[in-house]
C-alpha cells in the first residue's frame, strides 16, 4: 500500500500532524517528530508521554496523519488504524535508540523515553494536491 | 495509489522503457555492489596487515575517504572498565579532537556504544530543534531540568550519522561513525557496507590491542627479567662478596689456629691438643717409658758463642733429637736448658715403648755427633706415670709425674758418656733385642738402690741363641751371612730405616735375619739341588727377603701389635701389608719383586693350596716362618724353640704329603748338627 517514494517523509525531517478523536466525537491535533516506516502496510507511532492522543486512540483506534517529504515539497495523507503495541524487538529498539540519540544531545534523555511503539495498519495513502501545501 | 495510477495502463513500448530502465537501475546498484565488495576486500587487507592500532586505525578511515567518500569519520575506542568512549582517530576535522571522551548513551555515537546497535539518522539538526522546541516549552512550565549536554565530537552542525559498534564476541571496542551536513547523507547499503566493514575493524582493532597488551606486557616482563637479573647480578656480587669476607675470615680462623695449635704443640702432645682445648683432658695412670738426656760440657762448650749461635745449635740439635723421638712413636715433652725429657706410650699407651726408647736412646747416640760435637747422656726407665694438665689454672701444660720420671732421671745422670742407660725394669722388657752390659747397682739419691745397664747394640743374629742353634750349620757362616746380608741392604735400599720400620712390631732384625737364612738356603741347594734355582739370584732372593714387609710402614702400629686378632682381621691386615708393600715395590722400581710375593703372602696364607709354589717363594716362607716363630716378641709372648719350629716347618701344611727339598735343606742347615729331628710330632700349625 505504502510506495517506496513515502519514505522521504518518514525521515522525521519535518514535524507530522496527528488527528486523534475521542468516543465522544471530540478532535485532538498534535505535532509528532516522526511516524515510522515499518513496512507496506504499517507504521509506527512512538509513545512517549501520556496524553490526550494516547487516550484517545486507546477508546478510539482510527487517526489521520500528514507527513511531509521536504525534499519533494510533497505531503501524503494517512488513514490509519491502531493496531498493538510493541514493547521490545527490532522496531522498538530502533526507535528507542534514535530517540534517546536525539533526547540525549539535547540533555533530555531522561525526559524522552519511548513506553512503546504503537503500530498502526495503513488504511490509506494518498498525495495531497501540491497547491494545498503552498 | 503510485504514480503509475495516476498516468492510466502504460503502453507496452511504455513498459519496455519502464523494465529497461528498472534493469539498468539494477545493473548499476549490482556494479555498485561488485565495486563496493572489492573495496571492502581492499581495506579488509590493509586492516588485516598490521596489527599496530594507531596504522589500523589510519588505515580504515584513509580508506572511509578515498575508497567510499565519506569525508568525515572517526574511531572511538572503548575505555577498559568505564561506560565511555575515547576518540582515538579522526579524519575530516578541523581538530582532531582525540582524547575526547563520549559517555555512553550520549548522542548517536554514545547510544550506539550504550545499545551495542548500529545507528543510522538523518535530519539530526531537524529533530534537535523540534527537542529543543520540547524542551522550552518543558521549561516555561516549570517542569524540570533538563541536564546540561555534554560536547561532543564531530561536526557542529552534523545532519546525518552511521554508528556502528565494534564488537568482537558481545565484547564493545568501540564505536566508528562516519557522518555529513546533509541531511540524508547515508542510505541502507551505506550501514550495511559499513557494518561489513566494522566487523573486519572490530577485530582488527581486537586484535592490535591483544598485541599492544601482549607488546607491553611482554616490555613489562622484560623490564622485570632485567630487573630481576639485575638483582641477580647484584646478588651474585653481594653473594660473592659475602663469600670473600667469610673466606677471609676463615683464613684468618685457620691462620689463628695453626698459631694457637703450633704454640700447643709446643706445649703438649698433638693426641691431647682436642681435649685439651675443650678443656676435658683428664689425669690418667699410664704405663710408659721416659727418656732423659743430657749434652756433656754444654756450658763450656758455649762460652764465647753469642746467644743466637747458642740457641741456633741447641735449636738445630733438639729438632733432630725431637724427629728421631717422632719417627719412634716418641715425645719430646720439654727441654731444660741442653736436656730433653722424652715421653714413650704416652699419651696414647702402646706395647712397643721399651724397645722404642732404647732404639731411640741407640739412635741418638750413633748420629749425635753429626749434630753437635758433644757426648750425650741418655737415662730411660719404664713404668706407671701419672699424665695430665699441671700448672695454675687455665695455663696448664701436658705433664707426667711419678718416681718412674724421677728414676728416669736418675738414669741419666749415672749414664756413662756415650751410653744409654736403662733402669732394671725396662731391661727386663728390652733384654732378648739388644746387647746389654750390667753397670750393677746404685745408691740413687731420693730412691731406693737401683740396678742399671747400658745398651750397646741391638743383639747380632749370630748371638741370639733363640734364633740360631750354635751347633747348626747356619750358625759356622752366620756371622758372615749377616754382613752380607746387612751390606746389601745398605747399597740398594739405604733409604729404608729398616730398624724403625721393625720397631713398629718390634720384629728387630727381622729381615736381615730373613735374608741371612735365605741366603744360606739358596748356597746349600746350589749344591745339592741346583735344578731348583734355575733362574733365580741371590740378589732377588735378598730384595726379596729384605722388602717382603717393608709396606708395614705405613700401617697402624696397633694393628700390627694385636695379640689375639680375628681370622678376619688378621687376613685383612696381611692384605693390607700386602698391598702397602707392593705399593713401596713400585715406587723405588722394585715392581718385578711383585708377583714373587704375591705368590709368596698366597702361600703362607693358605699353605700352598693350589701348589705351584715355585723355589723363590719356598726358600723365602722357609726362611719368614722361621724367624717369625724364634724372634724374641715380648710384646706378643714367648718365642718357640728352634726344635719346635723345625719340626714345625716340616709338618706345614704346605709339605704335607709332597716332597719339598727346599723345607728339609732349611731344616738340615738350622738344626743342631747332632740332634735328630723328630718328624712325628704334631705341633700347632701357624697361620692358621
Amino acid at each position: 500500500m505504502l510506495p517506496d517514494e513515502i519514505k522521504g517523509a518518514m525521515q522525521g525531517l519535518v514535524p507530522s500532524t496527528l488527528v486523534s478523536c475521542s468516543l465522544e466525537g471530540e478532535p485532538n491535533t498534535t505535532e509528532i517528530s516522526q511516524v515510522w516506516y515499518v513496512d507496506e502496510n504499517h507504521v509506527a507511532l512512538s509513545h512517549q508521554f501520556f496524553n490526550k492522543t494516547h487516550r484517545n486512540i486507546r477508546a478510539n483506534p482510527f487517526v489521520y496523519a500528514i507527513i511531509r517529504d521536504p525534499e519533494q515539497y510533497q505531503e501524503w495523507h494517512l488513514e490509519l488504524q491502531y493496531d498493538h503495541s510493541e514493547t521490545e524487538g527490532a522496531l522498538f529498539d530502533e526507535m528507542d535508540m534514535k530517540l534517546e540519540a536525539i533526547a540525549s544531545m539535547t540533555g533530555m534523555g531522561d525526559i524522552f523515553q519511548l513506553r512503546a511503539a504503537d503500530i498502526y495498519k495503513v488504511l490509506s495513502a494518498r498525495k495531497a494536491n501540491s497547491r494545498n501545501i503552498a | 495509489m503510485s504514480s503509475a495510477e495516476q498516468s492510466g495502463e502504460p503502453t507496452i513500448r511504455e513498459q519496455i522503457l519502464q523494465n529497461q530502465e528498472i534493469i539498468d537501475d539494477l545493473n548499476g546498484k549490482l556494479a555498485r555492489k561488485s565495486e563496493e565488495v572489492k573495496i571492502i576486500q581492499q581495506i579488509s587487507t590493509e586492516i588485516v596487515a598490521t596489527l599496530e592500532l594507531d596504522k589500523i586505525l589510519d588505515t580504515i578511515l584513509a580508506s572511509m575517504d578515498s575508497v567510499l567518500g565519506f569525508e568525515h569519520c572517526m574511531i572511538l575506542l572503548a575505555a577498559q572498565d568505564e561506560d565511555k568512549l575515547v576518540l582515538t582517530a579522526s579524519r575530516g576535522y578541523s581538530q582532531s579532537g582525540v582524547g575526547v571522551e563520549v559517555p555512553f548513551g550520549q548522542g548517536v555515537i554514545g547510544v550506539v556504544a550504550k545499545k551495542r546497535r548500529m545507528m543510522r539518522m538523518g535530519n539530526i539538526q531537524t529533530q534537535l530543534a523540534y527537542q529543543a522546541n520540547v524542551r522550552q516549552r518543558m521549561q516555561d512550565a516549570g517542569d524540570g531540568g533538563a541536564a546540561e549536554t555534554a560536547k561532543l565530537p564531530g561536526l557542529e552542525k552534523a545532519q546525518s550519522q552511521i554508528g556502528i559498534p565494534l564488537l568482537v564476541q558481545d565484547k564493545l571496542v568501540g564505536v566508528f561513525a562516519v557522518e555529513s551536513e546533509k541531511g540524508n547523507a547515508f542510505d541502507e547499503l551505506d550501514s550495511m557496507l559499513l557494518s561489513i566493514v566494522a566487523n573486519q575493524v572490530a577485530s582488527a582493532i581486537d586484535n592490535a590491542r591483544l598485541h599492544q597488551q601482549e607488546t607491553e606486557r611482554s616490555a613489562e616482563l622484560d623490564k622485570a627479567v632485567n630487573e630481576l637479573s639485575h638483582l641477580n647480578e647484584t646478588l651474585e656480587a653481594k653473594v660473592d662478596g659475602r663469600t670473600a669476607e667469610l673466606s677471609r675470615a676463615l683464613e684468618e680462623v685457620k691462620h689463628e689456629k695453626q698459631l694457637s695449635e703450633g704454640l700447643l704443640n709446643r706445649m703438649a702432645p698433638p693426641e691431647v691438643i682436642p681435649a685439651m682445648m675443650e678443656d676435658k683432658l683428664e689425669a690418667e695412670k699410664i704405663s710408659a717409658t721416659l727418656m732423659f738426656t743430657d749434652l756433656e760440657n754444654f756450658t763450656e762448650f758455649t762460652s764465647g758463642m753469642e746467644p743466637d749461635e747458642i740457641f741456633s745449635r741447641l735449636n738445630h740439635y733438639f729438632s733432630w733429637a725431637g724427629d728421631i723421638m717422632t719417627r719412634y712413636r716418641g715425645y719430646l715433652n720439654k727441654t731444660n736448658g741442653d736436656g730433653t725429657m722424652a715421653l714413650f706410650g704416652a699419651p696414647n699407651g702402646n706395647d712397643t715403648h721399651p724397645t722404642d726408647a732404647v732404639l731411640v736412646g741407640l739412635a741418638l747416640q750413633s748420629e749425635v755427633r753429626d749434630h753437635i760435637p758433644l757426648n750425650m747422656r741418655i737415662g730411660i726407665n719404664t713404668g706407671t706415670i701419672a699424665t695430665g694438665l699441671l700448672g695454675p689454672q687455665n695455663k696448664g701444660l701436658y705433664d707426667v709425674l711419678g718416681d718412674a720420671v724421677n728414676t728416669a732421671s736418675r738414669m741419666e745422670g749415672i749414664c756413662p758418656s756415650t751410653g744409654v742407660c736403662i733402669s732394671g725394669d725396662t731391661y727386663e722388657l728390652v733384654k732378648p733385642y739388644f746387647d746389654i752390659e750390667s753397670l750393677g747397682e746404685k745408691d740413687v739419691k731420693g730412691l731406693h738402690i737401683v740396678s742399671y745397664y747400658n745398651v750397646k747394640s741391638l743383639k747380632a743374629l749370630e748371638n741370639d741363641e733363640r734364633r740360631v742353634d750354635p751347633s747348626s750349620r747356619f750358625a759356622e757362616h752366620c756371622a758372615a751371612l749377616a754382613e752380607e746380608a746387612g751390606v746389601f741392604r745398605q747399597k740398594s735400599f739405604g733409604m729404608f730405616d729398616f730398624i724403625s720400620i721393625q720397631s713398629r712390631d718390634v720384629a728387630l732384625g727381622h729381615n736381615e735375619a730373613v735374608a741371612a737364612y735365605a741366603l744360606a738356603l739358596f748356597r746349600a741347594l746350589g749344591e745339592s739341588n741346583p735344578e731348583l734355582l734355575g733362574e733365580l739370584s741371590e740378589e732377588t732372593l735378598m730384595a726379596a727377603a729384605l722388602l717382603h714387609d717393608v709396606g708395614k710402614f705405613n700401617i697402624d702400629a696397633g694393628r700390627l701389635n694385636e695379640r689375639s686378632p680375628g681370622n678376619q682381621e688378621r687376613i685383612k691386615l696381611r692384605a693390607d701389608l700386602l698391598e702397602n708393600t707392593l705399593e713401596v715395590l713400585e715406587k723405588i722400581g722394585q715392581h718385578e719383586l711383585a708377583p714373587a710375593l704375591r705368590h709368596f703372602y698366597h702361600f703362607e696364607e693358605t699353605g700352598g693350596e693350589g701348589g705351584g709354589a715355585d723355589t723363590l717363594t719356598e726358600i723365602l716362607a722357609a726362611a719368614d716362618i722361621y724367624d717369625a716363630l724364634t724372634a724374641p716378641k715380648v710384646y706378643k709372648g714367648t718365642p718357640w724353640r728352634i726344635s719346635g719350629v723345625l719340626e714345625e716347618l716340616l709338618h706345614l701344611p704346605h709339605c704335607e704329603g709332597t716332597e719339598r727339598p727346599i723345607f728339609n735343606k732349611f731344616v738340615e742347615i738350622m738344626r743342631p748338627k747332632d740332634a735328630a729331628i723328630s718328624t712325628t710330632t704334631k705341633t700347632e700349625v701357624m697361620f692358621r
